[in-house]
């Protein structure tokens, strides 16, 4: 650098006011974490948005087609059945998650006996990776040396075999029955969390009052975890509307479709290497997390200026 | 360590320089960009673990012994299942593939178009004239465009497995010759719920059922392409005469409850704990009797899949284990990679691997072999000279693998047993589907 450049430069740095230094200064510290973000989130979720419109295909370069593989997917036999499983299954096990969670929560915020035990052992579904779970349930489950359909013989409840995974009937009541056993842990961690911050005051101006046991679950414990209910609800809603691994090891997405989901569908496309119908699937699911993620944060939001 | 030793040595540039050097080489070594330290070649080879490990630990050493002697570093990785074929989509779509890769026909149909696989036909051709020749499914299958892009190293084929000692109890002297036949024969013979009939799934990811299906489908006449390879054919009197017996044997109770829900290990679950009769598989569970259950293995019969109604049985024929060299941009490793491969069809290594191995040879010279002498594994060699290949009756195309990936022939299955469908019904939907399919690639 020559001595005049870098008498320009000193002066320029000289000529920046201590407020646009302090802007400068700013903007360089977020650049890591802008990049990061950029990188791996904003970059392949573009790609992704993009190969949608494409007809890529692993290993060939791809051709803009359009809405093309929406239509084709559109027209897919089981496009309907599809969506009505994925929501069957998150609305569904979302509940049962919050009613056995809340139910877990309630208890283990009495003074019982071995309450520490107990608490521990119904954690610990959520600390069970889930293709562990997916592999130990599906032998539960198993036709030939399953423990359910064994215990049922031995006991001459059935003189058949029961197909746990193999009926329209049972195959989703059993998945869903897996994902509830995995997740209702995470509901009754942050409602425990959030009975727990409810000032006891409340509950005795309740008592004094003459509410009943459901009076105050109502008027006070209800309120008091208002909050903590929404959030673990709609992050719930996410993740089990993306349940993949579950469904991938016990039932594959069948029988006849009757378990398949945006996510294993999306997952089977793109392991036959059609990368552009694969990524057409979650995209046309994006609304309706994106919706959510919206009214999540603006109340969460909310939450923050009423604070 | 003495304090200030980095210090008095090195500059904070010099341990920045090094340290980028260092993970640009860790980087281009870990992509497979320059050649190991010292100048020495170093090869990837991707390989599936089969269900014959003595056969895979007898190839993995043929390859480290081969490459101790030239003096290069070697890294064979092993993978279950279709794991190599998730590897490969990765590693084709960024260029940065193995120096050799096994594959199967499908791998070879789904990842040729990405021109990383490269021309063998020399290869070819000097392997074919060592062993008399290829069997004609080996040629079919490796010939694209007349050139060979992958090195076939054995056939396999599904054929009937059935307990041989519970058919001779019921007096059963020879495996029914028809479809018809057999379903009616283990009806008879079944004692449900503890021994079923016969173990099909009925469950997509039972594909294994996909070529027992198109096979009985095939013994019926009825198709899903005409010869052209293009035409669409699957409203026909012929399929709904196989879905009709399809049909039936359901009905007949033959199967057990669960098969509805079974994946690709079901069948050979069953087969092997004795819950029932039958299975339409390769080999692997004849493996894993004489490795578990040995006493059980003489009481396993093997016979070709029935006929139908015409009297023509169709076996399939597939590559299950082939090589392709690929394009690593190094026209040394490129070298050693295509020796590496010609040395596996060395005589002598060749024929201990099928010793060890379940499917059938590629070539023809090893009709000879002692293991034919065995009924068990005689049939999966008859299978490999005129079993049926992926695209019957035409070839196999891209449009016909797509299609193949939805399973076609199961799927109308699976609609007629789990959603009540009838024949009718399930061979409109796969009339619309296999329409929809081919238009991408036939306009």
């Amino acid at each position: 650098m020559g001595v005049a450049s870098a008498g320009a430069l000193a002066g320029a740095r000289r000529g920046l006011r201590y407020r646009e230094r302090q802007w400068l200064l700013g903007y360089a510290l977020i650049v890591p974490a802008f990049a990061f973000v950029a990188g791996l989130i904003v970059y392949p979720a573009a790609w992704g948005v993009y190969f949608a419109f494409t007809d890529k295909v692993i290993g060939k370069p791809e051709q803009w087609v359009g809405l093309a593989n929406f239509a084709y997917l559109l027209q897919w036999p089981d496009f309907g059945l599809m969506i009505w499983n994925t929501i069957l299954l998150t609305v569904v096990a979302v509940a049962i998650k919050a009613i056995v969670g809340m139910t877990m929560a309630l208890a283990l915020n009495e003074d019982i006996r071995l309450r520490s035990a107990i608490r521990g052992l119904l954690f610990l579904p959520w600390t069970v990776p889930s293709f562990v779970a997916g592999l130990v349930w599906r032998w539960l489950y198993d036709d030939q040396n399953g423990l359910f359909n064994w215990a049922l013989l031995k006991l001459h409840l059935i003189s058949a075999p029961i197909s746990w995974l193999g009926t329209h009937e049972l195959a989703m009541p059993a998945l869903i029955s897996v994902v509830v056993w995995k997740g209702f842990p995470f509901f009754g961690i942050a409602y425990l969390a959030g009975l727990q911050a409810i000032p006891q005051d409340q509950y005795e101006a309740a008592q004094v009052d003459g509410a009943n046991v459901f009076q105050r679950f109502r008027y006070v414990t209800i309120p008091g975890l208002q909050h903590v209910m929404l959030i673990t609800v709609m992050l719930s809603t996410i993740w089990t509307a993306n349940t993949f691994d579950l469904v991938w090891i016990m039932t594959g997405g069948g029988p006849s479709n009757a378990t398949q989901v945006f996510a294993y569908l999306s997952y089977v496309t793109m392991a036959n290497g059609r990368i552009g119908e694969a990524a057409t699937i979650p995209l046309m699911a994006m609304p309706f997390f994106a919706a959510l993620i919206v009214v999540m944060t603006r109340y969460m939001l909310s939450r923050e200026q009423e604070g | 360590m003495p304090r200030g030793l980095f210090a008095r040595h090195l500059s904070r540039r010099a341990v920045l320089k090094g340290t980028a050097l260092a993970a640009f080489a860790g980087l281009a070594s870990a992509c497979n960009v320059l050649p190991a330290v010292g100048g020495k070649a170093k090869l990837t080879v991707w390989t599936d673990a089969t269900f014959a490990p003595p056969s895979d630990d007898y190839q993995t050493k043929v390859m480290q012994d081969w490459a101790k002697e030239k003096g290069v570093d070697i890294e064979i990785t092993r993978e279950p299942g279709d794991n190599v074929s998730k590897k490969l989509q990765a590693a084709v779509e960024s260029k940065q593939v193995p120096d050799i890769s096994q594959a199967d026909d499908g791998r070879y149909t789904r990842f040729q178009p990405s021109g990383l696989m490269l021309d063998v036909s020399d290869m070819f051709a000097d392997v074919g004239k060592q062993w008399g020749g290829w069997y004609d499914p080996a040629v079919k299958l490796a010939t694209k465009q007349g050139k060979q892009m992958l090195m076939p190293y054995s056939i396999d084929s599904s054929l009937i497995l059935y307990r041989k000692d519970i058919l001779d109890e019921g007096g059963v002297k020879e495996f029914p010759k028809t479809w018809s036949e057999m379903f009616d024969t283990v009806k008879k013979l079944q004692k449900p719920p503890d021994l079923y009939g016969a173990g099909f799934q009925f469950n997509k990811p039972g594909t294994d059922s996909e070529n027992t299906f198109s096979m009985m489908a095939f013994s019926y006449g009825a198709h899903i392409v005409k010869e052209d390879s293009k035409t669409i054919d699957v409203k026909t009197e012929q399929m709904k005469a196989f879905l009709t017996e399809l049909k039936r044997s359901w009905d007949l109770g033959i199967y057990p409850p669960g098969v509805t829900g079974w994946d690709n290990s079901g069948n050979n679950t069953a087969l092997q704990d004795g819950k029932v009769i039958l299975i339409h598989n390769p080999a692997s569970p004849l493996v894993w009797f004489r490795d578990n259950k040995p006493d059980m293995l003489p009481k396993i019969g093997v016979s070709g899949t029935p006929a139908g109604p015409t009297g023509k049985a169709f076996n399939s024929a597939y590559i299950r284990d082939g090589f392709a060299v690929m394009q690593s941009g190094d026209q040394k490793r490129i070298d050693l990679s295509k020796e590496l491969v010609r040395k596996l069809y060395d005589k002598d290594i060749y024929r201990q691997w099928i010793q060890l191995a379940f499917p059938a040879p590629a070539v023809k010279g090893m009709e000879d072999h002692p293991v034919w002498q065995n009924p068990q594994r005689k049939g999966f060699l008859d299978a490999a000279k005129t079993g049926v290949i992926a695209g019957y009756p035409g070839e196999p195309t891209e449009a016909n693998a797509e299609l193949g990936t939805q399973v076609p022939f199961l799927t109308m299955a699976i609609r007629m047993v789990v959603d009540k469908w009838t024949p009718e019904q399930a061979m409109d939907e796969l009339d619309k589907v296999a329409r929809q399919v081919y238009s991408k690639y036939y306009k």
